[in-house]
Parts: C-alpha cells; structure tokens; sequence
C-alpha cells in the first residue's frame, strides 16, 4: 500500500520524468474503457455496468492511475422467506497499480486497486418469519484485486470488490428461534475493455529506410 | 488553433440544502469528456460534460437513494506556467430530476506531456467544481470533485 501511495504521488507531483520513470516500449499514458458484468455473493443476483481506467505507464511492466466502475445489481433473494432483492447500484473511484508480464501482444497482468466505494439502498419486501432487515447506504473503503490478460487493445478481466463495512442483515424467526442472514455486499466484475491509448511506442525508424 | 480532446475520472462529494432547511449530500464517481479548441498555448475553449452516479441522502436522519448527475458547460481555460491551469464556464446541469443553469471552475495541473507521431498527450489532475442552481426546492446544490484525466492537444 505504501508504495502504491508512493507511486501514486509521483504521478500526481510530476516527479515521473525526473526520477526516469518511464516506459520504454509503451505509451506513457494508457486509457481503457469498458463494460463488465458483476456477479454477487446472494443467489441469483447479477449486475451490469461499465469500467474506465486512465494509468501512467511508469515502466515497461508497471502501470499507476486511476479507475471508476458504475455497476447496477438486480434479482437474487435472501432470507428464510427467499425475499427478492430490489435493484441497487455500487459506484466505486479507485487508485490502483497494474503488473504486466511480457512485451508482447498476449500480456497477462495482476492489479490492486484502493478507494471509495457507494452503495445504494435495497428495498426488500417483508416476509412472514422476517422479523427485520438492517441495510445501509453511504461510503466505503475497499480493496479490489484484479487479474487479466491483454489481447492487443481489447483486455478481459476479473476483478473483486472486496467492500469494508458494508452490510446488510435479514432477521428471520425460525420457529422461536432468530436467524440471521448476513449478506454481503462484495462482488465480482468480469470486464471486457478496450485500450484506447497506451498502446506500444512505433519503433525508430532505422537509418536507409525508406523516405 | 487547433483540436483538444480529453478524457477524465472522477471522484466528487456534492452538497446543498433545501428551502426548508435540511442538509444533504451525497458521493458521486463518474466520467468527463472534453471537446473544443486551443487557441494558443496558453488559452483553449471546449465543451465540458459530465456524467456521474452515486447515493445522495439527508445529513440528519434516514432515507436517501441513487442519484446521477449529468452537466455540460462550456469552459474557458488558461494555462499558467509550470504547467497550472485555471478554467471557469457556465452551462445546464441535471440532478437525478431537478435540472437548471450551472456555473462551472476547475483549477489543475498537467504533470507531464507525452508525444508521439505527432500526438501531445497531457496527464492531468484538476478540481472541478460546479454549482447546479435547479431552483426550489434545493436552491444551489454545490459539486465538488477530484479527476485524472487526459488530454490530447
């Protein structure tokens, strides 16, 4: 985390050139734009949304920018009664770091993204053994571990969204007995982007080719 | 003169109050597009636009839901040295469903330059800040956000 603070403050300090930190064969500014589908931890809840990331390509294997992902759930049911979920949205903005293996055109990458994440409310229907539902709106930190492969300009991609703090509870009664269900908020993005910048620098022209 | 485009993320915090007096604010990620003309070297006009989603929801109390904002300004923008820039424009933004005039400015910074068979392309970090004036019964309902972006130009 320290030295992704670290590179992130050199990006935005415009200390990069002269520390030398610069790709050589790529592009020095990459951006990617895309669309992903989210899986969630309830059952048969999904999502779709869309992803965009602009990153300084600090070395020939290291990217450091930033990313935004807008994703909107629906369907899936929780609770003894099986209640449906409602439609709902997690927009997140984060900092993240990507590591590339190779220079070629297959190039596979694993990344770590940090930052804010919202979420919106659920609106769940009451069941007849649900004795309460606890859900909550608002901003959260999280971690978002990625890994991919780039296929020239067009990137496949999963990435979890692992969500600090955010809940939602469902009280059963089963019997006499309370019942908990927790479900969580985390989910997982599989994206399909394309790069429209960043891509590898044209090589020199050598001497005695052509005018 | 000469084409500029560009690209930015954003993370912002909007805030306002109604006529009855309750706070509210909200967060908001999203995308911008630049599009317009660099004059010279230090002075450009473009249409700005802006396209978020987050939660908005009362600071006291319960309640509260998703939200978009959606504006569009055109912005005058002059490039100080070291590489500073400072932009203000006026233009029509949309809060989820209230809607009005806007005032816009942005103060930034490109940190490097890029070039490439001909392309210049500018990292960028800038504060963006708008004021949506969608009338009762919200009044002026201030964004404020941070984006990296860049620009081609």
């Amino acid at each position: 985390m320290r030295a992704l603070v670290l590179l992130l403050g050199m990006v935005t300090f415009g200390h990069l050139r002269a520390a030398g930190a610069e790709s050589e064969h790529y592009e020095q500014i990459r951006f990617d734009g895309g669309l992903t589908g989210s899986s969630v931890g309830v059952r048969d809840r999904s999502g779709v949304g869309m992803v965009a990331e602009i990153k300084a390509m600090v070395h020939d294997h290291v990217a450091v920018g930033g990313r935004v992902e807008i994703a909107v759930m629906f369907g899936g049911v929780v609770g003894q009664d099986e209640l449906p979920l409602d439609v709902s949205m997690a927009a997140s903005g984060l900092i993240k770091a990507e590591l590339y293996g190779g220079t070629g055109s297959i190039r596979p990458f694993v990344a770590l993204g940090a930052g804010g994440y919202t979420i919106g409310s659920h609106s769940i229907q009451s069941g007849p053994n649900t004795s309460g539902i606890s859900t909550s709106i608002g901003r959260y930190f999280g971690v978002a571990p990625e890994v991919g492969v780039d296929l020239g300009p067009v990137r496949i991609a999963a990435t979890y969204n692992a969500i600090l703090g955010a809940s939602l509870e469902v009280h059963d009664m089963v019997g006499n007995a309370p019942q908990t269900t927790h479900v969580s908020q985390n989910y997982l993005s599989i994206e399909l982007s394309f790069r429209f910048a960043g891509g590898r620098k044209p090589r020199p022209r050598a001497q005695g080719d052509g005018p | 003169m000469s084409l500029r485009n560009g690209f930015s993320l954003s993370v912002g915090q909007e805030f306002g109050e109604t006529t009855a007096g309750e706070s509210f604010s909200g967060q908001l990620y999203g995308v911008d597009w630049r599009i317009g003309l660099k004059i010279s070297d230090a002075i450009a006009v473009y249409a700005h636009s802006h396209l978020s989603f987050g939660t908005v929801g009362p600071d006291q109390g319960s309640g509260g839901g998703v939200t978009g904002n959606m504006a569009a300004a055109v912005v005058g923008e002059y490039t100080l040295p070291f590489r500073v820039f400072m932009g203000a424009g006026a233009g029509y933004g949309v809060l989820n469903n209230p809607n009005g005039p806007l005032l816009e400015a942005r103060a930034g910074y490109y940190p490097f330059k890029t070039t490439s068979e001909g392309k210049a392309r500018r990292l960028n970090v800038a504060l963006d800040a708008r004021w949506y004036m969608v009338g009762d019964p919200y009044g002026t309902v201030t964004q404020i956000s941070v984006s990296l972006g860049y620009d081609r130009f």
